[in-house]
């Protein structure tokens, strides 16, 4: 009998123990069905360049919505950089759309987070309100016909293999 | 008789551990956190300081008294994650706690966005901090696809100090399920006010 409670302690120690020890980010991207149309946008970048989303057809979009106090979407910023570095030889474009901040605060940021892809500024958050975003931060993929393909909620280890392989495998896509 | 009593003694402790919740240390702000998990859902609450709070939003427009309304609150750090195969749909209207473990009915539910927005529309608060304070809190309802998490501030309407069991609800494959964090402490107000409602 007392080996049963042992085996029953452990299980139960092991549920604990094993459910707040992980700390590592499912790569999961969630297929959005129906493929709807992603909302169309014109916002400046940190150096005064506008990106219009249209101009992007042809091409996936890595689109991230993000602030810069917001943890998550800070500890996911390095491994959007690497999936970046990985992605743009393959002809995929990674945008990252600030939520209310202004260019000082996110200039700041950028010297602690260093980061190649194109930073946006949508400081009155109507784009963000023309997606379904609740929280952030939320990440959609744009296939190259303009459609939201997948979306992730929370942050995520962009640079995970399989992550990378389904971004590719649709930009290769017809 | 004794063995079957172990027995189902024993089968009946693996899901009360499931569901039970365990106190620590965030690592990232060094403040208490708790943790539960079950039904494929993890729940992690970190206590906030009112400075804490006061800083960040004084920080993004808010002015003294507004921010000393917000840190009047028992402000938790609310992080939940869906580690299961189906949508989960959140709605923290339908969360509640028990205060100080106070028998019966005496439990509280978070202020929602909408109060908070109306307050703020009433006090002419501008839009730069009000766009902040919406992605700030804990987004008031929804559905995480599997692997999905997110993390955002719950505000709770008990004097800072109070102790709270919090009751986490959701809905998945259209059946609800439950998850009580217990014991949580909201930190104690250096100075300042308690919520009026």
């Amino acid at each position: 009998m007392k080996s049963l409670f042992r085996v029953a302690l452990l299980t139960c120690l092991f549920t604990l123990t094993s459910a707040y020890a992980q700390e590592e980010l499912e790569p999961a991207l969630t297929p959005v069905a129906g493929l709807p149309p992603a909302a169309a946008f014109e916002l400046k970048d940190l150096e005064g360049d506008v990106h219009v989303l249209a101009d992007y057809r042809g091409r996936v979009v890595v689109l991230n919505f993000w602030a810069t106090w917001c943890p998550p979407c800070r500890r996911e910023m390095p491994s959007m950089q690497r999936a970046y570095e990985e992605l743009r030889d393959h002809g995929v474009e990674m945008l990252a759309v600030d939520v209310g901040e202004d260019e000082e605060t996110v200039f700041q940021f950028t010297a602690d987070y260093p980061v190649e892809f194109p930073l946006l500024f949508d400081m009155d958050s109507k784009v963000v309100q023309s997606y379904p975003v609740k929280g952030l931060p939320t990440t959609y993929i744009i296939d190259k016909q303009g459609r939201i393909a997948f979306q992730a909620i929370g942050g995520r280890d962009w640079d995970d293999a399989a992550l990378l392989e389904e971004i590719i495998r649709l930009q290769k896509a017809p | 008789m004794n063995k079957i009593r172990d027995i189902v003694t024993a089968l009946l402790l693996v899901p009360l551990c499931a569901g039970a919740s365990e106190e620590g240390i965030d690592d990232r702000t060094g403040l208490p956190r708790w943790d539960a998990a079950g039904d494929d859902v993890r729940v992690r609450l970190v206590q906030r300081l009112p400075d804490q709070t006061r800083a960040f939003f004084i920080g993004r427009g808010f002015n003294a008294a507004q921010v000393d309304r917000i840190a009047g609150h028992c402000v938790l750090q609310t992080i939940i994650y869906n580690d299961g195969g189906t949508p989960i749909v959140l709605d923290i209207a339908n969360w509640s706690a028990r205060v100080d473990d106070r028998p019966g009915d005496a439990t509280v539910q978070p202020r929602l966005m909408s109060d908070w927005q109306q307050e703020w529309t009433e006090a002419g608060v501008g839009n730069g901090p009000r766009i902040a304070f919406r992605w700030a809190l804990f987004p008031n309802q929804q559905e995480f696809a599997p692997g999905d998490w997110n993390m955002g501030m719950t505000t709770w309407p008990v004097p800072p100090g109070s102790e709270l069991d919090v009751h986490i609800r959701w809905v998945a494959d259209g059946k609800p399920h439950e998850l009580v964090v217990d014991n949580v402490r909201c930190a104690q107000a250096a100075a300042n006010s308690v919520p009026n409602q």
